[in-house]
């Protein structure tokens, strides 16, 4: 699954650690998140999209790899 | 809803250490004293240090430490009794004969304490993966 929190994140002028900070989690897990390594939650993909004021599913996307 | 696997919260940590010390402490005087090396007695001590650091909570406790805690564990037993059978297996009951021998095997606290501790060492290089494209 790809997303674009990165981009969102620069965009909102919001660091990794702030981004973590205001949904309640390691920052380890937004560097996850943004490296593909780890796929979040509803309820987190549903934080972050709020964060960033975007809709989950223009934050995150589903990879042809993700139907196999 | 906030949820957390982890009983023990994170100051239980240092437990480990003072636990995992006296382990070390015992295990040394029983060498000194009575010139035995008694690996159990230091295996009493790494368990239930690792026990505490393990099962304890993270300074920042969310999903994916929790999934990285419960995929390390995971593998780590899966390593350890491989280790183990195959330990008592090669050194222990190589020449077994059913008939005269009773079956050998190393305690269930020093097989607890390679889990916990490849387990702990599993979980710390995972977490640090995903640390690897830091923003500087």
């Amino acid at each position: 699954m790809k997303n674009i929190i990165k981009v969102e994140r620069a965009r909102h002028n919001l660091t990794q650690a702030e981004l973590a900070k205001k949904v309640k989690v390691a920052r380890q897990t937004i560097i996850a998140i943004e490296a593909g390594k780890f796929i979040p939650s509803t309820m987190l993909a549903f934080k972050i999209a709020k964060i960033l004021d975007c809709k989950t599913d223009e934050i995150f996307e589903l990879e042809e790899k993700d139907w196999q | 809803m906030r949820q957390n696997s982890f009983p023990y919260s994170y100051w239980t940590k240092f437990l480990r250490v003072i636990i995992v010390g006296v382990g070390i402490i015992r295990f040394f005087l029983q060498y000194h004293k009575k010139g035995i090396s008694d690996l159990n007695e230091l295996a009493i001590g790494f368990s239930w240090g690792f026990v505490f650091i393990f099962f304890s909570k993270e300074k920042t406790d969310d999903e994916m430490i929790q999934g990285l805690k419960f995929k390390a564990l995971t593998r780590a037993i899966i390593v350890a009794f491989t280790i183990i059978h195959l330990y008592n297996y090669l050194f222990l009951n190589w020449r077994f004969n059913r008939e005269n021998n009773i079956i050998l095997s190393i305690s269930a606290y020093q097989f607890l304490a390679l889990t916990l501790i490849i387990a702990t060492g599993g979980f710390y290089f995972m977490k640090y993966q995903t640390t690897l494209n830091e923003e500087r």
